[in-house]
């Protein structure tokens, strides 16, 4: 590393949300926008502007995603590390078009989102957001921000965590570390704490679900056990009013209102009567249909609560998973920490509270408390914060497919990272250079049910007879939960190579691709408007050196006033046809430098003239 | 920071005697005092070799800690250094072991469905107390390890087995307050 000093700041890149903050030596505090103090959230929403190839990031782009849902891109985030193939029926709920991605490799499925005739992956979009977190962070810190820590939900797999690095890198940050967002809370709030405690964080956001339990001792923050739910949020809570109004106009009606201009209208009506319902029993709905029919509706709290419970009970069951996992009693927890927007929901915090047997605990702003945590773990990687230390564990057991496609652990859930594990591997067939292995993650017993997160491919193995081969392989999960394989041949003490080819990610070579790509189009985008500069500067030298033809030029001799007017209809000429700003720069300053004799001449005129 | 010889086992790692039995105050803070020398977040602005050689060294530290921990697991391990059958190798429990397993479940799966706490509670208490005798069997056991005789080995392997049993036993029964009776097995 170069600079050791550039800030790192903390990034939330949310579902819904996101969010940058910084550590200084007051403590972590939010970075807010250009709209002033309060204005520390950004929408996690992606305009495109098909016309003049814009793209917005934010409020303005959540604005005209009514208007523009094909080219709004909102909930990227449930995209990140996924295929086409495991968003099939979540695709139907989103207005933008979601596509296979086309790979070389047959086994491959990358989900890209169709925005006119461009694919994105979602790294891509999620950089947009990135890129715009980066750019406040350089304003308001007034040096460049070029390293971040970034928080994913516990339960993201290796894959998704991937994809979240990728993400960073495409939008030119170097992600220091991956921290996952109940930790990142606990941290915040543990600041000031010189306690001894063990606290369970609650983390229920737009589309994700956490619960950690944690153990605070003399600065150090373990945590013991994570469960949850990467597809389960108060987005869920929205789709259940939606999927409720779509039938019942249907019913009441017999039209249809599934289009996506109607379902983004649905999906911003659905999120205020459940913001609505937060603190009032009932909440007023009407949609138009059609020019005369108005769909009246009132919402009762308890028909909402009816309507979300089976999604907290599945909530409320990961906790107890969770709690088993750390060997922890509930009497045991003194302090439930509630994160995310969605926990302002009144049955939430009730169920909460009976579970655990204490109230929750909302000292910070939900929405806030993660990015607060990502500052202060920023702040302990820069040296500054000495006295606290982060150990997390890893969220999914991790293993390789084994004959009879079952799932052979090699990790299991809920262990401290960094953690390895080792594994020896022989060749079937005589002179077999290279071995295949696939590597999966999750709790189930066959590899089919598990996530695959790729490939790995040991190349490199010396010719030797069937079953002599002694290839030992390393599994390595890092302090950020990301898998890193390495494999060596005893009896040669080679090293084998080994080669990725990612399930649902994008490999080394894309990813540089994309970050060159970003790039280059930085570079563009700066060199269009060098261009225009510069070519309205050279129509002000043009037109001032033109006026004083016309006035004063029968006073050059005839073949120098010839000359020049020949000059500036070139100059002209190439600043229309040249692309190239510095070339059109250089002639301009060329063709000043011809027109000095004139100026003399108009200097002397004007001072005749009064 | 240096890299490790590649012989070094977990006891030595943290400073420990190579016995079965230790002290488990000793074990924790000797593992937090190096753990927090070592983790990679105070490394951060070092090359990157440092930076993996922190990651490498936290993992070993980390399974260290796992394995020696917990009693089953730290005799599988010394079983393992003194060249011992694992798991694969030697399937079996002390005698008797197999009949009573099955009677505990079958008790198990009663009070499960009828959602007797009491019963419940009562088995817990039960298999915890049957764990604690195997445990000090293990202890005795692990002492004669380095006498040298396979039947020492196989003795302790036995017993190891049986603690698995009991272990699975202890997770089938639903008595935490937090935990539903059936557990769903939905995609996480």
């Amino acid at each position: 590393m170069t600079d050791n000093d550039a800030p790192i700041v903390g990034i939330d890149l949310g579902t819904t949300n996101s969010l940058v903050a910084y550590a200084d030596e007051a403590g972590p505090h939010l970075i807010h926008g250009p709209a002033g103090a309060e204005d520390v959230i950004l929408p996690s929403v992606i305009g495109f502007d098909l016309s003049g190839g814009d793209v917005t990031v934010g409020h303005t782009a959540r604005l005209h995603a009514v208007e523009k849902p094909e080219t709004t891109v909102h909930s990227i985030k449930r995209l990140m590390g996924r295929g086409f193939g495991d968003l099939r029926a979540e695709s139907k709920r989103l207005p933008y078009r979601v596509l296979r991605r086309g790979c070389e490799i047959e086994e491959r499925d990358v989900a890209s989102v169709v925005i006119g005739e461009k694919f994105y992956t979602p790294p891509q979009l999620s950089a947009m957001i990135l890129a715009e977190l980066k750019r406040r962070a350089t304003g308001y810190l007034g040096r460049e921000v070029t390293k971040a820590v970034i928080t994913v939900p516990a339960h993201f797999d290796d894959t998704q965590r991937q994809a979240t690095r990728d993400a960073g890198l495409i939008a030119g940050l170097d992600v220091v570390r991956i921290v996952n967002e109940p930790t990142a809370a606990a941290l915040a709030y543990g600041l000031d704490r010189a306690e001894t405690a063990t606290i369970a964080v609650y983390d229920l956001g737009g589309g994700t679900f956490d619960i950690s339990i944690l153990r605070i001792e003399d600065g150090m923050f373990e945590v013991l056990s994570t469960d949850g739910d990467t597809h389960l949020g108060g987005d869920d809570f929205d789709h259940c009013l939606i999927d409720l109004f779509i039938r019942e106009v249907h019913k009441q009606f017999g039209v249809d209102i599934t289009t996506p201009t109607i379902k983004q209208q649905l999906r911003t009506l659905a999120e205020e009567i459940k913001v609505r319902l937060s603190n009032a029993d009932e909440a007023q709905v009407e949609i138009a249909i059609g020019p005369k029919d108005v769909y009246r509706r009132v919402i009762r709290r308890d028909e909402f609560e009816g309507m979300i419970e089976p999604l907290i009970e599945r909530t409320i069951a990961a906790c107890g998973r969770a709690a088993k996992a750390a060997r922890v009693r509930v009497d045991e927890i003194d302090r439930v920490v509630m994160v995310g927007g969605s926990t302002r929901v009144p049955l939430i915090r009730q169920r909460v509270a009976e579970a655990f047997a204490c109230a929750p605990y909302t000292a910070i702003n939900p929405d806030h408390v993660v990015a607060m945590g990502a500052a202060v773990q920023a702040s302990i990687l820069s040296g500054a914060q000495r006295g606290m230390l982060l150990f997390d564990v890893t969220p999914l057991s991790l293993g390789i497919e084994t004959m009879g496609g079952a799932m052979g652990k090699l990790i299991p859930a809920n262990v401290r990272i960094p953690c390895k594990a080792t594994e020896n591997f022989t060749t079937f067939q005589d002179g077999q250079t290279a071995v295949k292995i696939n590597v999966l993650q999750g709790e189930r017993e066959m590899a089919k049910d598990c996530r695959s997160l790729g490939v790995f491919e040991l190349r490199g193995i010396p010719p030797m007879p069937a079953g002599l081969p002694k290839i030992k392989v390393t599994f390595l999960i890092d302090q950020n939960g990301i898998l890193d394989v390495t494999a060596v041949e005893e009896r040669s003490g080679k090293n084998a190579s080994v080669q990725i080819v990612p399930s649902y990610g994008l490999t080394r070579d894309e990813v540089k691709h994309l970050q060159e790509d970003a790039i280059a189009h930085a570079r563009e985008d700066m060199s269009a408007h060098h261009l225009a500069d510069v070519r309205t500067t050279v129509e002000f030298d043009l037109n001032k050196a033109s006026g004083m033809i016309q006035k004063y030029g029968h006073l050059l001799p005839a073949g120098q006033r010839d000359e020049l007017t020949r000059q500036l209809n070139e100059l002209k000429e190439l600043s229309k046809i040249s692309d190239d700003p510095h070339a059109i720069n250089k002639a301009r300053m060329k063709f000043n430098h011809k027109t000095v004799p004139l100026a003399e001449i108009a200097v002397k005129e004007s001072l005749k003239d009064s | 920071m240096f890299p490790l010889p590649q012989d070094v086992d977990y006891f030595q790692l943290l400073g420990l005697d190579r016995r079965f039995d230790l002290d488990e105050k000793a074990l924790t803070s000797s593992f937090r005092a190096v753990v927090r020398k070592v983790h990679p977040d105070r490394f951060c602005d070092q090359p990157e070799e440092v930076r993996n050689l922190a990651t490498k060294l936290s993992a070993d530290l980390n399974n260290a800690i796992t394995t020696l921990k917990d009693p089953a697991r730290r005799a599988a391990y010394l079983l393992h250094l003194a060249g011992g059958p694992c798991a694969k190798d030697e399937r079996g429990v002390p005698d008797g072991v197999l009949m009573e397993v099955m009677e505990l479940r079958e008790r198990i799966e009663g009070a499960n469905a009828s959602g007797d706490l009491i019963a419940l509670t009562g088995l817990r208490d039960e298999i915890a107390a049957r764990r604690e005798e195997l445990l000090a069997d293990m202890s005795k056991s692990a002492d004669y390890l380095n006498e040298g005789s396979e039947k020492n080995r196989i003795a302790l392997r036995l017993l190891i087995n049986a603690v698995k049993y009991f272990d699975t036993l202890a997770s089938e029964v639903a008595t935490d307050p937090l935990m539903p009776a059936s557990e769903t097995d939905h995609d996480r």
